[in-house]
């Protein structure tokens, strides 16, 4: 059987990876909710915001928090522009012109990386005391890893409040269950639109942040695998809904990190395919995601 | 004239919905487009509010030129458009549905005022303000509809069928409403199919069939009218 620190560390380990997922999942829901789109170019944002942390930390003696927070902010105002110029343009043509656009839009960002950079990974090391591990009782964890996890449940919490309690944030969600009502209701769609890329994208590049500080290594197509992973939590959890978008990444990193920690190493290099087995076996039952509301738009 | 509508024409791809359509609206009248089921007075509403692009055609509100405006600034220059089938946010609450409905609104009191006056006139909604409005009943979801259209102190209202699938006593609460509004100043543009009621609330009618206006007149006159007797008052 497996020591209690054993199990006590997965935990620790599923909700660092179910943050990250979560945060991603987060932005392709609320886009997918009010555009319909499956924004392929989502986890290229993430490695956006891990280029440009990078690049702080390197070239700058701004505090760590800043290379967190100003990715955000610059990633986040890149998500506004890239739906301004690919995806406006777009309104109103066929769901599956979108899809095709963002594909693209993700390979020029991809590119235009490799061609202004190069396509050689890069080591992303972080200040020591960030890596330094921790020992509280039985469990270790590194000062990122727990940074991590406070980061995206406060980012999560703010995002729940927003949506709650804010003019824009309820605007966002009514957009989201009826896109014709709200513009009739005097909603302007296009500003709740770019509030919505642009905090989607700025969570992408937080998560960019912690994603590159666990692999401590970042390339152009490494925002490849979160995004398509996050895209399996967000339908895991209802694709469309904020708090499934959240259900779904965290349940997604446990049942990876549990998959690979407890069951023989021999099928851990199966994992992606029991996070795909996962998703099916939640859709069957659930076809519309765990916390969908089960309606279909109107309008 | 409040609103003015001159010869539109609305096309769904090559289908046209709108044949060369004028109508007018004055100031604190209560006018309803009355027509059988795709005669294209949904389609009117909707090319009003902007939703809809006519491709040929002009409308005017307060003398302005309003046909290619976005939406949300048709609703800011004070054209409120409660939809057919009340299109209520289900997944938010009654409040947050009237706030909704405020949208534009930078006037913190007005609203609260306001909210204070759609809850005086549906008061079941003062009662549910905390419950997600897909848990209201039907009439009730037709009342928070109209109210939330109301929270943005249109001056004038377009109303789409508002007595669908109600059942008549409820019929009879919504026009109750209709004419108390039109008490209280609001100009009120109402399509319906119960020409019945209709006509009976209305100060001058329009009967649309196919696309263009067949009768337009008083809501009396053309209450008397044999055709429109036959076609749409069951005989």
């Amino acid at each position: 059987m497996f020591s209690l620190p054993y199990v006590a560390q997965q935990v620790v380990n599923g909700l660092t990876l179910g943050s990250i997922y979560a945060l991603v999942a987060i932005g392709l829901t609320i886009v997918y909710g009010i555009l319909r789109l499956i924004n392929f170019a989502h986890g290229d944002l993430l490695m956006v915001g891990a280029y440009l942390a990078l690049a702080l930390l390197l070239n700058t003696a701004l505090p760590l928090g800043a290379a967190v927070l100003l990715p955000m902010i610059i990633v986040g105002g890149v998500g506004v522009l890239v739906e301004r110029l690919a995806y406006r343009p777009l309104r109103g043509a066929p769901e599956v012109a979108m899809l095709i656009t963002s594909l693209a839009v993700s390979s020029v960002i991809q590119n235009g990386t490799i061609m202004t950079l190069s396509a050689q990974p890069r080591a992303f090391r972080l200040p020591q005391d960030l890596i330094a591990q921790n020992r509280v009782g039985v469990v270790s964890f590194s000062t990122l890893d727990a940074v991590s996890v406070a980061m995206a449940v406060g980012l999560m919490a703010l995002l729940t409040l927003f949506v709650t309690r804010t003019r824009v944030g309820i605007a966002m969600r009514a957009c989201a269950e009826n896109l014709r009502a709200a513009r009739l209701m005097g909603i302007n769609i296009n500003q709740v639109i770019a509030y919505a890329f642009a905090i989607g994208s700025a969570l992408a590049a937080a998560a960019g942040f912690m994603w590159a500080g666990r692999f401590g290594s970042i390339e152009p197509f490494m925002g490849f695998l979160p995004g398509l992973k996050a895209f399996v939590a967000a339908v895991i959890g209802g694709i469309g809904s904020i708090p499934g978008a959240m259900l779904g990444g965290y349940l997604l990193g446990f049942s990876e990190i549990f998959f690979v920690g407890f069951l023989p190493p021999e099928l851990s290099g199966y994992r992606d395919a029991f996070v795909f087995t996962l998703l099916l076996l939640v859709l069957l039952v659930r076809p519309r995601g765990l916390l969908s509301t089960g309606a279909e738009r109107e309008g | 004239m409040l609103l003015e509508i001159e010869n539109l024409s609305v096309y769904y791809d090559s289908i046209q919905a709108l044949k060369g359509v004028s109508l007018q609206v004055d100031e604190g009248e209560l006018v309803t487009i009355v027509g059988s089921n795709g005669a294209g007075k949904t389609t009117t509403l909707l090319t009003i509010s902007g939703i809809l692009r006519p491709r040929r055609g002009v409308v005017r509100f307060r003398g302005q030129d309003i046909t290619t405006l976005a939406p949300h600034e048709i609703v800011r220059r004070g054209i409120s458009h409660c939809p057919e089938g009340r299109q209520i946010f289900t997944g938010l609450t009654v409040t947050e549905n009237l706030w909704m409905g405020a949208y534009h609104r930078q006037d913190r009191e007005g609203v609260a005022r306001d909210l204070a006056w759609v809850q005086e006139l549906f008061p079941v909604l003062a009662e549910r303000r905390r419950q997600l409005a897909g848990t209201l009943s039907g009439g009730e979801q037709q009342m928070l509809a109209i109210a939330r259209a109301l929270m943005s102190r249109p001056k004038m209202l377009l109303l789409d069928e508002p007595s669908l699938g109600l059942a008549p006593m409820l019929v009879e609460t919504i026009f109750e409403v209709i004419q108390q509004l039109r008490a209280q100043g609001v100009t009120i543009l109402l399509v319906e199919q119960n020409a019945y009621q209709a006509l009976r609330v209305a100060d001058r009618a329009y009967v649309l069939e196919t696309g263009s206006i067949k009768l337009s007149g008083s809501a009396q006159e053309l209450a008397r009218n044999e055709e429109v007797k036959k076609a749409y008052l069951g005989g």
